[in-house]
């Protein structure tokens, strides 16, 4: 079916011939992202193409692409910076707006503490220029080079900030949103002409509406512009970066600390976790270096920050002692943690806190993990996140799965049943061998503690069909254990299957609390009648006779 | 439609160019080269320059230089002009200037003249593998002939030719930048800068002399698979990740110049935003090279920084293209002409 001619010109009016394509090679560069060989059953990695991508360059081009797309019954699909398949356009009569464009800090109120941006202002280069005014933003978990906006409008949004600074829906204010027939809609109190400091009101507070469960999606309009709410950042106005790449440092001003703690039981973990909530101590707190498995994970980090070796290097690290000492220190129980000091004497009172805390359950601080320039290149990815894609490094695929939101105490009982799963699959010879735990997540999903999110990484080579096919048996089964179990839907490798919209909705009449996923249907007519959104990626139940 | 699978999964280094490469080759193989690169391959084929100038041209930009001629002596260092050096008018006191300081350092230093040809650079970039190798088999035969034992320039591009590429095929002569060599001859008191240049500058680096500035290694191995399906290499595979390219050197040189003070950039060494010019692009997509640049220039613009120096005629010129089509008035220096001026 594709775009018509008529279209295509109508929306080269708006943006100009150097802003659309309809190139094969062009529409390629869309429907690719890592992950997707899972979903394509074989090696090329590729989508559907969508029928033109388009570059508008202000809320006014978006306001009349969309309009266009109205005019000649085509559907759009936002695409920002396009981490996982969720950004794709379902096929070609789907227009891709890119808003690469659209990259501008736009205002930074320090004084309110927040910064307005638009959708391709990534969260690395935010940061910076908030750094410089002692302040910092939550950054979500896929790292530095993503969009905070579409984080915080349309998708999940945890990090290993969030038990300080929130999560994305959390630090999400008034919003800018160009809904699906073209109008333009102001939430919060950008609508009563008071700025952009509530996303409450006084305006109609519709961060609920849109952000739904999972976040908007990309497939109730486009939001172009939104501001979100900031945290102090005590530290440099600039981190003097130093090293070699891969493994950069920075020096850790006197006031942070930066921790591996490790624990002898899943218990004593949990209530790690609970501790520090009550302590009210942490900046960033993470379940992050375990993510590469329990058996190779610490031999990796060491040689990933010698500056002269590689991947090629890492059974020469595995097989040294020291490793395998730090290997079983670490295994299963170990998370890490950066202490910022606002004011004097907090650094000290906070690292007292966490003293205790240890001392309470049986922990302690890893000192291999605190030697000088292991520290250093900890508070740098930490604060900075720039190496979130490492997974991706060991064979080139990994997935994540078994994820979900909840407390710590299920999050361990849980992580050990991902733990047994992933074990069994690797013994059948299709993944990486990292061993069964490769659980990752944030010690907190929610400002202020309460919540934790855990996730369980398969790595499989990307090029390899066969181990393609080991991983998504693995996230199968991971579904399957999640149904047993009657837990909702989490990330339960959900990117590993192609689902038709029948299985998709008896899926979501199957799960748990099913009333939301018809609410979202009816948050869907009510938004984008004409159905010109994308709506591939909005799990929405359209059969009331199922809700219950 | 073929798919390539290029995993660089197990590659670690960071460095998807040389698989970019390899397409490339594949690509001209199959009869799919650009149109717009067929002028430069012509004219290295019939005039040995990218430039389209008549080879017997080529070293006149050392007339009046007393050096040697190293179609008929020996000497201890070649100094290869390059081609854009050799033939452009701005930049050919880049050339004799950066030759004249070698030679009043009491170097034993002479040149190929007319006979220098192009470096190749340009043609593996824009995807012929054999036509390169040819290219490179004809200086390395040179150099042996004359019984050379570095070979300095002042052109990033060939540097990296000479320096990454040409060991391939059988090169064993040391590679130099200028800038590399001068940097030394300061600090060795052989190059004496006393004239006070009150100038601010920001330095560009040059992608052919930084990220792709890294010696090769020669590496002769087996792939292997461990811990089920992670790949890698016995022995280890050599680690190119533009770190260890050439960094400090022009940086020091502006460091010892009087009176001169050095803004860097944000984005600098392995990290510098590409000038646009190299890799083909420049002849291929104009527009898009000179887009290139002129966000170079902005970044440049930002320090505050009175001028933008580099060590690449090609990135000058191409930076100097977009001062031009911007109406701007950045001046665009290489290092070896502010040494000239602080001498």
């Amino acid at each position: 079916m594709g775009i018509s001619k008529d279209a295509y010109r109508a929306l080269e009016e708006i943006v100009g011939p150097e802003n659309i394509s309809q190139e094969p090679v062009i529409m390629d560069s869309y429907c690719w992202v890592w992950e997707n060989e899972l979903l394509t059953h074989d090696l090329s990695g590729f989508s559907a193409r969508p029928g033109a991508v388009v570059l508008p360059g202000s809320t006014e081009e978006v306001q009349a692409v969309a309009r266009a797309c109205n005019r000649h019954h085509i559907k759009f699909k936002p695409f920002s910076t396009g981490w996982v398949t969720l950004a794709f356009a379902s096929g070609e009569e789907v227009v891709s707006i890119d808003l690469r464009r659209m990259d501008r800090i736009l205002e930074i109120d320090a004084k309110n503490m927040f910064v307005v941006v638009e959708p391709y202002a990534i969260a690395g280069q935010i940061q910076a220029e908030l750094m410089k005014l002692g302040l910092n933003l939550h950054m979500e978990g896929a790292g530095a080079n993503c969009s905070p906006l579409a984080s915080a409008t349309s998708l999940t949004g945890s990090g290993p900030d969030s038990l300080f600074m929130g999560r994305s829906n959390e630090v999400l204010l008034a919003a800018e949103w160009v809904m699906p027939d073209g109008e333009i809609f102001r939430t919060g109190s950008l609508a009563s002409g008071s700025g952009w400091f509530c996303g409450e009101g006084p305006g109609p507070s519709l961060r609920g509406l849109f952000r739904g469960k999972t976040g908007a999606g990309g497939c109730l309009g486009v939001f172009t512009k939104c501001a979100l709410k900031l945290s102090p950042w005590p530290g440099p106005a600039e981190l003097s970066v130093e090293g070699t790449i891969p493994a950069y440092t920075s020096p850790m001003p006197n006031n942070f600390k930066v921790y591996t703690l490790a624990f002898s039981s899943w218990e004593a973990y949990a209530n790690a976790y609970y501790k520090i909530y009550d302590a009210e101590i942490g900046y960033i707190c993470h379940r992050q270096f375990s993510m590469l498995g329990e058996d190779i994970g610490p031999a990796f980090w060491k040689m990933y920050i010698d500056p002269k070796k590689t991947l090629d290097d890492l059974e020469e690290f595995y097989d040294k002692p020291e490793i395998n000492k730090l290997t079983d220190e670490l295994r299963h129980f170990s998370f890490q943690i950066v202490l910022a000091g606002m004011v004097p004497g907090e650094i000290e009172y906070q690292d007292k806190a966490l003293d205790r805390i240890l001392s309470e359950l049986g922990g302690h601080k890893v000192k291999d993990m605190s030697e000088k320039q292991m520290e250093e290149f900890a508070f740098l990815y930490f604060v900075k996140l720039p190496s979130k894609h490492l997974n991706n490094v060991l064979a080139g695929g990994r997935q994540g799965a078994f994820a979900q939101r909840w407390s710590p105490d299920l999050a361990v009982e849980y992580g050990q049943i991902a733990v047994e799963l992933l074990k069994e699959h690797q013994s059948k010879g299709g993944l990486v061998k990292s061993g069964g735990d490769s659980l990752m997540g944030p010690m907190s999903d929610t400002g202020g503690g309460g919540v934790c999110a855990m996730e369980q990484f398969v790595h499989y080579a990307r090029a390899d069909l066969e181990s393609v096919q080991a991983a998504r048996d693995f996230c199968a089964d991971a579904r399957k254990v999640a149904r047993k179990l009657e837990i909702g839907r989490g990330n339960e490798g959900d990117g590993s299957e192609n689902l038709t919209r029948e299985q998709v909705q008896a899926r979501l009449a199957a799960a748990p609390q099913p009333q939301k996923f018809y609410r979202q249907w009816q948050i869907k007519q009510l938004v984008d009648p004409n159905g010109v959104a994308d709506s591939k990626e909005y799990p929405m139940l359209n059969n009331p006779q199922d809700k219950m | 439609m073929e798919f390539f699978v290029i995993d660089t999964g197990a590659a670690f280094c960071i460095f998807p160019a040389f698989n970019l490469g390899e397409w490339r080759f594949r690509l001209v193989e199959d009869g799919h080269p650009l149109p717009q690169h067929q002028r430069v391959l012509e004219s290295v084929k019939k005039n040995g320059n990218s430039m389209m100038k008549p080879r017997n041209e080529r070293g006149d930009w050392a007339n009046g230089l007393n050096v040697k001629d190293l179609t008929k002596e020996s000497g201890q260092f070649v100094f290869h002009a390059g081609c854009n050096l050799s033939y452009s008018g701005v930049a050919t006191n880049t050339a004799a200037i950066a030759l004249k300081l070698l030679v009043d350092a009491g170097l034993d230093v002479g040149i190929m003249g007319a006979s220098e040809s192009c470096c190749g650079s340009r043609i593996y970039d824009i995807g012929y593998r054999s036509e390169f190798t040819n290219i490179a088999k004809r200086s390395i035969e040179a150099w042996s002939r004359a019984r050379v034992n570095t070979v300095v320039t002042p052109c990033s591009h060939c540097y990296f030719a000479f320096k990454r590429l040409y060991p391939k095929l059988g090169a064993n002569v040391k590679v130099v930048h200028v800038v590399e060599l001068v940097d030394s001859l300061i600090k060795q008191g052989k190059i004496k800068l006393t004239k006070n240049i009150p100038l601010s500058v920001t330095y560009h680096d040059p992608c052919h002399l930084g990220r792709l500035g890294e010696p090769y290694v020669p590496w002769n191995g087996v792939e292997k698979k461990i811990f089920g399906r992670i790949k890698v290499h016995e022995p280890p595979k050599p680690r190119y990740i533009g770190a260890n390219g050439v960094y400090e050197p022009p940086r020091d040189i502006l460091k010892a110049i009087p009176g001169l003070k050095l803004i860097e950039m944000e984005r600098v060494k392995e990290s510098a935003w590409c000038c646009g010019a190299g890799g083909g692009v420049k002849e291929a997509y104009p527009d898009f090279a000179l887009w290139t640049a002129g966000k170079r220039l902005e970044e440049a613009k930002d320090t505050g920084a009175g001028a933008l120096v580099s060590a690449c005629p090609w990135c000058e010129d191409n930076l100097l293209d977009a001062v031009k089509s911007g109406g701007q008035k950045t001046k665009v220096y290489d290092v070896i002409e502010l040494v000239r001026q602080a001498i």
